[in-house]
């Protein structure tokens, strides 16, 4: 699918999350949207994948505006996709291989022995053998990031959302994990939009990349363009410096201002602190 | 307007746009021939209405012998101690089985429905029911008020016969009454109405805390905390629902009926 994002705008009550992102996806590729937190990166994904509707903007998938689509609408793109939670989002009081099997079972007419067989695939796939009969609890944070990418893959998606998928991992596991990623995106060139902060993870798995900041895409590029470019915002993201054009520490201003709740602090009160 | 006051009437809305979609699809769909799952179904009664027999049972048994022992302090004074099979009975059966046996239940089975909805949405399952094109309110909600309307009734039953056989206890080795007399004394003291008035009730209550807890649970947002808040706010609502219900659903049957 060909994936079309245009002048998306989101607000929680009257914040401005997102402030007319543009960008597109080629079918088959992957595309990293990176950003610090709260850069309204998982907000993004949550439009693109119909989860939560924009104020403003429009998604286009092969031309389609789901935007403007009903509920039922949504559902029948929904079914092709596959979406991978942060936290894995499983099932609690199912185990891991009916997790695997919900959606199949939901959607297809399929007997019980192919579908034991298509679960027992999918945990091939994702390198848990085995596994099937174990319940979401006694499982490690890594694998059940892995068994949320089966499901997710299930039914065979043609897009694949991922949110954070190596986020709170040990290095080795987040590699494994970036590792599967790309193994599988490459081998089913499934059109994959993945959201991350992890700078390692991102240039592993991308095609090309695009970065947010303050609700805006400020930059896009394939890993090599990222990794040249010359803008000091990028290059503080990309490097993870903590001085820079990204601003962690309020001015004092805007501090006295938090603190006051004045609605404006260029007057003589501000002179009167100062003195 | 201040969200003080449009809070709670946006909370109320949204209650009834939920309840709304919760009788769409247990129960105008079902009549077109689109069915619940009935394995949902069952496993909710299994959950809901099987497991809340024993404390039904324990606690409907001692409110018939304190209501025997009350009544016979009282109607022993005009020799009339035969009158608590009766008095025992139609208290319970319109009025305290359905009555005690609802407020068990929404502190059992609300409570849980919520706790267990709310982790849902904290822990993002249910949003990845809807990514998955599957509607959560046909899949998680309505099996539970469905289950909860099939076990209340049932369970309200099972109330007001062990709360008769408590007074029978009582009247038996306290009044020294004979069982069978107590049986019949307060089995004449009945008419289809009472029972009829009972299990209504029943239902109403049953309906009333299903959309209670599925509401809290459901729109659960912020973490342990949220959590927690809805179930005790579905508890407390519940019980004040299910009060003001009987108070008009009495006052209903005592002017108008």
């Amino acid at each position: 699918m060909n994936i079309q994002v245009e002048g998306i705008e989101q607000r929680y009550a009257d914040r401005p999350i997102l402030r007319g992102v543009t960008f597109h996806v080629r079918k088959g590729e992957t595309l990293v949207i990176m950003g610090g937190s709260g850069c309204g990166k998982s907000t993004l994904l949550r439009i693109l994948s119909g989860i939560e509707r924009p104020v403003a903007g429009r998604v286009l998938f092969d031309g389609e505006d789901i935007v403007s689509l009903s509920e039922a609408g949504l559902d029948a793109f929904r079914k092709r996709w596959g979406f991978c939670f942060q936290g894995g989002a499983l099932f609690g009081s199912q185990t891991v291989g009916e997790n695997i099997a919900y959606p199949i079972r939901e959607h297809t007419e399929l007997g019980e022995t192919v579908i034991d067989i298509m679960v027992k695939m999918k945990l091939d796939m994702v390198g848990l053998t085995g596994f099937g009969d174990l319940h979401p609890s006694q499982i490690s944070g890594g694998m059940a990031k892995r068994v949320a990418l089966a499901r997710a893959m299930a039914l065979d998606p043609e897009v694949l959302f991922m949110d954070e998928p190596s986020a709170g991992l040990d290095p080795v596991m987040s590699a494994a994990i970036d590792q599967l990623i790309l193994d599988l995106t490459k081998k089913t060139r499934i059109t994959t939009i993945l959201v991350t902060h992890e700078m390692k993870s991102a240039f592993t798995v991308a095609d090309r990349m695009i970065l947010l900041h303050e609700g805006r895409v400020v930059t896009e590029g394939t890993p090599d363009e990222i990794r040249r470019t010359t803008d000091p915002l990028v290059r503080q993201f990309v490097d993870g410096m903590a001085d820079g054009p990204i601003p962690l520490r309020r001015n004092r201003d805007e501090y006295l201002k938090s603190l006051t709740h004045a609605p404006s602090i260029s007057s003589p009160s501000r002179k009167d602190m100062e003195d | 307007m201040s969200s003080r006051w449009t809070d709670p009437l946006e909370r109320f809305g949204r209650f009834w746009i939920l309840s709304a979609e919760i009788a769409d699809r247990g129960l105008l769909r079902p009549m077109r021939g689109q069915f619940p799952r009935l394995s949902e179904i069952i496993r909710s009664v299994d959950r809901m209405g099987v497991g809340s027999i024993p404390i039904v049972v324990l606690i409907c048994s001692f409110v018939g012998m304190i209501l025997a022992m009350q009544t016979a302090y009282q109607l022993s004074k005009f020799g009339a101690t035969l009158y608590v099979a009766s008095l025992v009975s139609v208290s319970v059966v319109r009025e305290l089985g359905p009555l005690i046996t609802a407020i068990l239940v929404s502190g059992r089975v609300g409570a849980g429905v919520a706790a267990e909805l709310g982790t849902m949405a904290v822990s993002e399952e249910i949003t990845a029911l809807r990514t998955m094109a599957l509607n959560p309110v046909k899949i998680l909600l309505v099996p539970r008020v469905i289950g909860l309307v099939i076990s209340l009734p049932i369970l309200t039953l099972i109330g007001d016969a062990v709360a008769i056989l408590g007074g029978l206890l009582i009247g038996w080795v306290y009044l020294h009454l004979p069982p069978a007399l107590f049986y019949k004394v307060a089995v004449e003291g009945l008419v289809m109405k009472d029972v009829l008035t009972g299990f209504a009730k029943s239902v109403i209550f049953a309906i009333l805390i299903g959309l209670i807890a599925c509401y809290k649970g459901y729109s659960v947002r912020g973490g342990a905390v949220g959590v927690g808040t809805a179930t005790t706010e579905t508890v407390v609502v519940s019980i004040v629902a299910i009060i003001l219900a009987d108070l008009l659903f009495t006052a209903l049957f005592y002017f108008a009926i």
